[in-house]
This record gives C-alpha cells, sequence and structure tokens, in this order.
C-alpha cells in the first residue's frame, strides 16, 4: 500500500517504468518470435520482471501487467489474449516474487549458493509454468495459435521465460553494490576483464558468426565455450559471470536463429530448446561457481581478516604482556624491599636485586640455599613456626620479624610478610616480601633502653625525691629518694595533696597553691625552706617544681624534685659562724692589744721613773702586772696568728721550702744557741702554699723541739720525702716526747701537756700548724713515746710543674 | 742653704692616744731629743696646721712627721695620700708609727711613700729604743731638707 502523498507519485512513477522497462523488453525479445509471435526463444521481460520485484516489492506488478499488455496488444494480440498474457505474465513474476521471498533467500538468493538453485528451481522454472500455461491458454482459446501444435508453442514460451529469467534476472539481482567496484577496477583487474570480453566476443563471433566454415557446418563445437566461462566464474565475480552467461545465450540464440552454430539441428524449436537447456544449465552451474568461488573467497577474505585480527590482537596483548611483566620487574627489581621465593622446603628459589643492598649477597648468590640456614639460632623456631603455618593452606600469609644474616656476619632484623603461592602455577612457592627493620629495631631498642634507664634512675635516686602531682597537685608518683627524705612510703602518700609537706604556717599562708599557680604562669619555680616529714620533723628543702604541659599547651600535671638541704645549710651556718669568730677573734685581739701595751707600758714607766721611791713589794707587783700583761701580749699574737692563717686571703705562691727553712733557723738562731742544737735537714722541694704561714709552721715546730728537749743537746732532723702525689715531711727530735694517748689533743688549741712554769707557752703554737697544714690541703700527726723524742709528720700536695728532685744544697 | 744642726728639730705628731703621746714624750726626754714636739689629733687637723690656718698661727714649720695611722675622722692613710700628692709637702718626711704590724698596711704605707715605718713597740724599753733610734738615725745622721725661710710648708690643699 502506498503511504503518505510523496510515497505515492514516486510508487506510480517506479510502476511507470517498470512498465516501459518491461515494454521494451518484451518488443526486442518478441523480434526472436519464431513459433508464434507471442512466444520467442527467449523472453527478456521475465528476468526484468522477477528481479524488478525482488529489488522493488511485490506492488510493482502493475507495472509488469502494463508493460505486458501493451506489447501483446501493440504486437497481435486482441485486448483480451493481451489482457490474458499480461495476467500470466504478472501473475508469473508474482509466483516467482513469492517462491524466492519465501524459500530461495529473497534479494539476496544469488549471494549464497544453496539459494541460488532454488531461485532457478522457483524463480527460474517454476514461476514460467504459470506465464507459459496462461499464455499458450489464451491463445488457443481466441485461435491464435496458427495450427502449431500446442505443446511446441508451450515449449518455446515456457523456455523462452526461463531463459528470460536464468539469463537476465541475475546480471540486475546481482548489480555491484558500491565497495566492489574497488576491486574490480583495479587495473590488471579490468586488463584480464578486457581481455575475456575480447575473447568472448571473438569466440561467439567464430561459433555463431556464420563467417566461420565451423558455425555453418554446425560443428558442435560448445566445450569451447567452457574455459571461458570457467574463466569468468572462477577468476571474477559472480555479476562479470553473469553478464558472460547473458551475452553468450543471446549471441547463441541469435546464431541459432540464423541457422549457425553447434545447436541448430533438424527444426528450429527443437534446436533452440537444447540451446536453451544449455543456457539454463550453463547460467546456473557458471553462476553457481561463480558464487561459490566467490564464497570461498569470502571465506578466505573474512579468514584473512580474522587471522590477521587474531594477529594484532596477540601483538597488542604481548605488548601489554611484556610492558606489565617489564613493570612488575622494575617494580620488585628496585623495590627496597627484598623478594625472595621458597619452596615448600625454604630453599630460596629466587631473590630480588635488592637483596645485595639489605643483604650484601650478589645476584642468585643464594639460589639453591635454604633460608633457615641464614637465621639467628635463637628467632629459627618461631620463623618455622610462622613458615609452617604459611604452608598449612593455599594463600595464607603470615607476617614474622627475626634476624638473619648478612652476608658481612653481622645479623640483620627483617620483618616478613610470606605468602603462600605454591599452588599458583607460574610460581609455585612461598613469596616472602621481606623489609629491612634493623636501624628501627635498634631505635626502638634504644627508646626502651633508655625509658628503662630513666625509669629506673628516677625510682632508684637516694638523694632527690623525685614525683609527679595531677594538676590539681595530688601525688601520682613517688620515688625511693621521695621515701627517704619525706619518710612515706609510696602506698600511703599517693594521691594524697602534696600540701601535707609543707608547715601549718606555709599552708596556712597558702604557699603550696602559690607555687603550683607560679608554675603553670611560669614553667617552673624554684623554693627552699622548711618541710615537714612523716614523723613531724623539719628538714630545709631546696625544691624545683616543673608544670608539665602537652604540646597543645594543656597541663597534665607537675614534676617536683626536692632535696634535703638541711645539713649543708647546717654546714653554711656552721662556716658563717665560724667564719664570723675568726673575724672577731681578728678584731678583738687587735683591739685588745692597745690597751694591754698601754698597761704594760705604764707599769714600766712607773717603775722606771719611781723604781727607786717605792719598796721592795711594790716592785713585785709592779713585775706581776708587765708579766700578766706581757702574757696577755703573747696570747694574742699567737691567737692573732692563729685566726690569720684562714682569715688572711692571700693568693698561694710556689714557696721554696729550703728559704722558708733557712729563715726559720735564722729567727730562731739564738734557741738554737742557748740549747746547744743540732739541727740537720734533707734537701727541700719548692710547694705552692703561703711562704708566711710555711715560715710560721717551720719555727713553731723547731721551736717546739727545742723547748721540749731533754737533759742531752737535742738532735734535730727536717725531712722531706715525695710519696706518690704528696710530700711528706717530718721534723724529729730527741726531745721529752709526746705520751700517745695525747697524739691528738696537742693540736687542739690551748691545750698544754705541761704547766706554764715546766714549758711555758700559749697552747696555741701547734694549733697554728694544724691549720697551715690543712689549710695547704694536708695532714698533720705526731709519733712519740714518752721520753724517746717526738717525730712530728706532716704532708702536703705536689706542686703541678714543680720539680720532683729536691733541690741540692 | 742647708738647715743649722743645732737648731732644734720640730716634730709634728699626729696621733689620737694621750697615752702614746706621753709615752714619746718620756722617751723623748730619756734620750735627750732636742725636738720641739706638737701635735694635733687627726687629718684634718693636721693639714690645717701644714696650711698655717688662723687656729695655728705662729705655730713653728715641722721638719717631719710621726704618724698614727688609726685616726678619727680622716685617718692617716687619707692625710698620707694627700700630703704626698701635694706638691708643696710631698718633701716633707713622715715616719708612720702605728701599732699595727699588718704586711698589708706596711705595704700600703710604703706605697704611698712613707718615708719609714715603725710598729709601735709593746712596752716601754721598746720605746726607748726607738726614741734613742729616732734620735741617732732622724735627727743626727740624716740630712733633713730645709724649712722654706720664714715661710710654712704651703700646701695647697683644700684646707
Amino acid at each position: 500500500m502506498p503511504q503518505g502523498n510523496r510515497a505515492v507519485p514516486e510508487y506510480f512513477l517506479k510502476v511507470l517504468g517498470l512498465a516501459f522497462l518491461y515494454y521494451f523488453a518484451a518488443k526486442w525479445g518478441l523480434l526472436m518470435a519464431i513459433v508464434q509471435p507471442n512466444a520467442t526463444p527467449v523472453w527478456p521481460p521475465t528476468g526484468i520482471a522477477l528481479a524488478a520485484l525482488l529489488i522493488g516489492g511485490w506492488r510493482l506488478w502493475p507495472g509488469v501487467f502494463l508493460g505486458a499488455f501493451a506489447a501483446n496488444l501493440s504486437t497481435s494480440g486482441t485486448v483480451w489474449t493481451s489482457l490474458g498474457i499480461a495476467l500470466g505474465n504478472s501473475l508469473e513474476a508474482l509466483a516467482g516474487f513469492f517462491l524466492v521471498m519465501r524459500f530461495a533467500g529473497g534479494r539476496q538468493a544469488l549471494e549464497k549458493s544453496a539459494d541460488l538453485f532454488k531461485f532457478a528451481l522457483l524463480g527460474g522454472l517454476a514461476a514460467p509454468l504459470v506465464s507459459a500455461t496462461l499464455g499458450v491458454g489464451c491463445l488457443a482459446l481466441a485461435g491464435m495459435t496458427a495450427g502449431s501444435p500446442l505443446g511446441d508453442i508451450w515449449m518455446t514460451w515456457w523456455l523462452g521465460d526461463v531463459a528470460g529469467a536464468l539469463l537476465f534476472a541475475p546480471p540486475i539481482l546481482l548489480w555491484p553494490r558500491q565497495p566492489q567496484w574497488r576491486v574490480h577496477l583495479r587495473p590488471r583487474r579490468v586488463l584480464e576483464g578486457a581481455a575475456l570480453a575480447a575473447l568472448m566476443v571473438l569466440a561467439c563471433g567464430f561459433l555463431y558468426g556464420g563467417e566461420s566454415r565451423l558455425s555453418r557446418e554446425n560443428a558442435n563445437t560448445v566445450f569451447l565455450f567452457f574455459p571461458l566461462l570457467l574463466w569468468a566464474a572462477v577468476r571474477f565475480d559472480p555479476f562479470t559471470s553473469s553478464l558472460t552467461v547473458l551475452y553468450l545465450g543471446l549471441a547463441s540464440i541469435r546464431g541459432t536463429l540464423l541457422g549457425w552454430g553447434p545447436f541448430h539441428g533438424t527444426s528450429l524449436n527443437q534446436s533452440l530448446l537444447l540451446l536453451q537447456t544449455f543456457m539454463g544449465m550453463t547460467s546456473v552451474t557458471v553462476l553457481a561457481l561463480a558464487r561459490g568461488v566467490a564464497e570461498r573467497h569470502q571465506a578466505e577474505e573474512g579468514l584473512q581478516l580474522k587471522v590477521s585480527q587474531r594477529t594484532q590482537d596477540l601483538a597488542r596483548v604481548n605488548q601489554a604482556l611484556e610492558k606489565s611483566e617489564k613493570y612488575f620487574r622494575a617494580l620488585i627489581e628496585n623495590a627496597l624491599d627484598v623478594v625472595t621465593i621458597l619452596d615448600g622446603e625454604g630453599t630460596i628459589v629466587y631473590e630480588s636485586p635488592s637483596i645485595q643492598r639489605t643483604l650484601g649477597y650478589g645476584a642468585a648468590e643464594l639460589n639453591g640455599v635454604n633460608a633457615f640456614t641464614l637465621v639467628h639460632p635463637e628467632d629459627l623456631a618461631r620463623v618455622q613456626v610462622a613458615f609452617g603455618e604459611a604452608l598449612g593452606k593455599p594463600g595464607n600469609i603470615r607476617t614474622v620479624k627475626y634476624r638473619f644474616r648478612h652476608k658481612d656476619g653481622s645479623w640483620r632484623v627483617l620483618e616478613s610478610i610470606g605468602t603462600n603461592l605454591l599452588s599458583d602455577e607460574a610460581i609455585r612457592g612461598v613469596v616472602v616480601n621481606s623489609r629491612d627493620m634493623t636501624l628501627e629495631e635498634q631505635a626502638h631498642q634504644a627508646l626502651e633502653e633508655r625509658e628503662e634507664r630513666i625509669r629506673l634512675l628516677v625510682e632508684n635516686v637516694q638523694d632527690y625525691a623525685i614525683f609527679l602531682l595531677d594538676p590539681e597537685g595530688r601525688i601520682a608518683s613517688w620515688n625511693v629518694g621521695a621515701q627517704r627524705i619525706k619518710g612515706y612510703g609510696a602506698e600511703e602518700v599517693m594521691g594524697r595533696h602534696f600540701s601535707c609537706f609543707y608547715t601549718p604556717e606555709d599552708v596556712q599562708a597558702g604557699k603550696p597553691g602559690k607555687l603550683l599557680h607560679q608554675a603553670v604562669q611560669e614553667g617552673r619555680v624554684e623554693d627552699e625552706g622548711w618541710r615537714v616529714r612523716k614523723d613531724g620533723t623539719r628538714y630545709w628543702a631546696d625544691t624545683i617544681l616543673t608544670a608539665l604541659k602537652d604540646p597543645r599547651g594543656r597541663l597534665r600535671g607537675f614534676a617536683k624534685i626536692t632535696r634535703d638541704m638541711t645539713q649543708r645549710k647546717q654546714i653554711e651556718e656552721l662556716a658563717r659562724s665560724n667564719q664570723e669568730l675568726e673575724q672577731f677573734a681578728y678584731l678583738a685581739s687587735h683591739d685588745l692589744q692597745e690597751p694591754l701595751r698601754m698597761v704594760a707600758s705604764y707599769v714600766q714607766l712607773l717603775a722606771h721613773k719611781y723604781g727607786n721611791r717605792l719598796d721592795e713589794e711594790a716592785d713585785t707587783y709592779i713585775q706581776q702586772a708587765v708579766d700578766g700583761a706581757k702574757r696577755m701580749q703573747a696570747l694574742i699574737h699567737d691567737l692573732l696568728a692563729y685566726s690569720r692563717v684562714s682569715n688572711q686571703k692571700r693568693s698561694f705562691d710556689r714557696v721554696d721550702f729550703e728559704e722558708a727553712l733557712a729563715e726559720a733557723l735564722r729567727n730562731l738562731e739564738a734557741g738554737v744557741r742557748e740549747a746547744g742544737a743540732q739541727i740537720t735537714h734533707d734537701p727541700m722541694p719548692t710547694v705552692v702554699g703561703d711562704y708566711a704561714q710555711f715560715l710560721q709552721l717551720f719555727q713553731n715546730l723547731i721551736g717546739n723541739s727545742l723547748k721540749f728537749r731533754g737533759n742531752k743537746p737535742p738532735l734535730i732532723h727536717v725531712g722531706a720525702v715525695q710519696k706518690g702525689q704528696e710530700w711528706l715531711f717530718s721534723v724529729k727530735d730527741n726531745g721529752i716526747g709526746i705520751d700517745p694517748q695525747y697524739a691528738d689533743k696537742i693540736f687542739e688549741i690551748f691545750r698544754r701537756l705541761h704547766t706554764r712554769s715546766e714549758y711555758p707557752g700559749t697552747g696555741i703554737g701547734l694549733a697554728i700548724c694544724r691549720k697551715v697544714v690543712s689549710h695547704h690541703g694536708g695532714r698533720i700527726w705526731v709519733e712519740s713515746k714518752e721520753g724517746e723524742g717526738a717525730s712530728f709528720y706532716w704532708t702536703l700536695p705536689v706542686a703541678k710543674g714543680a720539680s720532683l728532685e729536691p733541690k741540692s744544697l | 742653704m742647708s738647715r743649722n744642726p743645732f737648731d732644734d728639730i720640730h716634730i709634728l705628731a699626729v696621733e689620737d692616744n694621750l697615752g702614746d703621746i706621753l709615752l714619746l714624750t718620756e722617751a723623748f726626754k730619756e734620750t735627750q731629743i732636742r725636738a720641739k714636739m706638737k701635735v694635733v689629733s687627726n687629718g684634718e687637723e693636721a693639714m690645717a696646721y701644714l696650711q698655717g690656718s688662723e687656729k695655728y698661727e705662729g705655730a713653728p714649720v715641722p721638719d717631719l712627721v710621726l704618724l698614727d695611722l688609726n685616726l678619727p675622722r680622716m685617718d692617716g692613710r687619707a692625710l698620707l695620700r694627700r700630703l704626698k700628692s701635694d706638691p708643696g709637702l710631698k718633701s716633707l718626711p713622715v715616719i708612720v708609727l702605728s701599732s699595727s704590724s699588718l704586711e698589708t698596711d706596711i705595704r700600703e704605707a710604703y706605697d704611698m711613700n712613707a718615708s719609714c715605718y715603725i710598729v709601735k713597740p709593746s712596752d716601754l724599753e721598746g720605746f726607748f729604743k726607738v726614741a734613742k733610734n729616732l734620735k741617732e738615725f732622724w735627727f743626727s745622721q740624716v740630712r733633713l731638707p730645709s724649712r722654706p725661710p720664714g715661710e710654712r710648708w704651703r700646701g695647697k690643699g683644700e684646707g
């Protein structure tokens, strides 16, 4: 059904076009009508009509009808016969159409060899039955058979239509589509086509042309066409083949009609029948062959295309595979981690090159080595367990940290992840990914050790109370020092507020809270003062309170360090009072001397001026007064010397003991002479110290020896011996000696062993000696027995840089 | 013009201890020193004397000074420093007579150009000995600079 306004005129144009085409083709075909004007040896319109309906659709049949009617009417028919014949032609076309559409693949009937045979059978042989039967029927009814046998007419008609269908429909249906032209128009193809066409024309002219004797004698030379037909079918496409067959058909019919060629037989009709049969068979055979060849070509081309596609695909896949392999290899070989593959026994099958960097082994050096032999013996059991677990199940993953031997013999700490891929065809091993954790492990251990050390340090510090407070001031940790200083055990003090260490006065004044506040404000605060122990006693504490803040500045608590400074405080106070005492002694003795000098001088003046005017008793009194004053002066003089030893801040010099000793002996000259003493001495060294004090030391000790001499003349020896880093000096005499039980006492101030009348003295001399020696970092002592003389010894440090050899006399 | 050796020697004693002054006087008498002694009791008075202030109008110009170190107000050290830094007075000999036997005091005195340093004796005999030695050395042996004729030692001190 025509659809839409535009389709209607297009349809009529097509119908009209078909009608005209049919008409002229019919007119051309009727030229060859021999038996009967309406029945020709070849009827081209049948092929044209069939092809037209197959291409344009069955609705174009009116074109066939109109063309056929017009052609018959204008030839020799009546209206009725023409109508009947036209109807027959139309039905023939429609029947062919429907049969081919239904059974032979329709429009594409010639594209497959199987369909091609059905097309020839249904469209070529069967459908013309309709037209021939109806057409001959009509002619017979109209009495227009002109005496020819009906069978002959029918046969001619039918064969004519068959030849028309088989010769003309194929070229139209096979009319090449656009793409094929390119193939056909290749120069060599065109040349070959031209050669085929030329040979075909020559062959047809030679066999059917009438000029050759062969054609005139009707020699059976039809086989001569076979090579050409095969050539067309094998070397060219079905379209070209159909054209070749068409040309051969037309040339054969023309030649046969003119009495030439192999098909000219006894009767024309018989000759044509033979020819048409030949042509029908030839057409089908050649087309089938051509189609077969074409199909093979197509198949080959398709196969080639597929092969080349496959090849390309394969190349692409290979490329991708290669790239990916390269990628992963690079990844593994350049990674810091070491990748090894072990077999089920733990033998190394592969190791990545990074093993060189991490463990020192060269490429493939460890291949075939059992990995467990290089694991630290202490870690081996653990590693084997992990490996066993990994082996337990395909895909199992286990992580283990252990020590592995470096090529240089040292142990490196590795952390390994093993993945069981034994069942993976491509790998068949346990893939172990190992990372060198040596530095991390060392850092970790160092950190742990440091923390442990700090913890032990803090916990065991004895001299400092070190503890933590929470932000409110409650005790949160405790150490040995805290327990020792404050007297509380950790269990009884944890959680208590630290104000329990302060005196009630301090607590009342809010000191603990103020300290916390100040620590928060200033970061840390130092404080000292009296604190209270658990037993209530007080101690002098030196404390540092530090606020502990996290990185975000929030207060986390306090660290408190307390030191018991009570002893130091006492020592300081003692030192201060000592110093004050010495200062006092110095000033007092100095100021005491003035009035004493006056007393002594004026009593003497009194005696001097008025002595002869007073009685003897008065003289005695005056003598006592002078004596007392002089003793007092001696005491004050010695006390002054004593206090000066530490009171006078004089820098130490190098003192030549030879010189000091010589001066001391000069000062004692009178006493030495009086006692008749013999004094000898070792070579004396140079010592660092205060010259005047050393002079006094020698004077006092040698003076002592002179004073406490026995009945024999004194023999005194001054010795000096170096013992390691010390000089050992001595003054030895042969005097009265000292009872050893007083050996220590004699160095105490004002300590006397004898009455003044026996041995005069102030009792300060040896105290001064001890002070001088200790002031210079030495010790002094006496070794003696009563009546056997005394040996005073003292030590002094060896002067740095001083000659070790005593100076010779 | 040199000093006449037969003239009395004039001594200015700067001393606050009356006991010592008396002992000195006794010792001078004992040793028969021809010396006239004027006494002032502190450094300021000594300066006033030497600069011829009204109070000491007509007082004799001293040939030498006997100086105690420990004095009230301007003490002996300060006076010594003043004298020795005064161009008009620095040639006046100064004998330090102090009860201190401290090395530091002795050194300090000589550092300030004292002519000599004598520790005050602790008994009468000592005083006599000092007087005797002064007489024999300072008043006999030593040539003292001559006094400016009819003039005082003219200090330019502040007065």
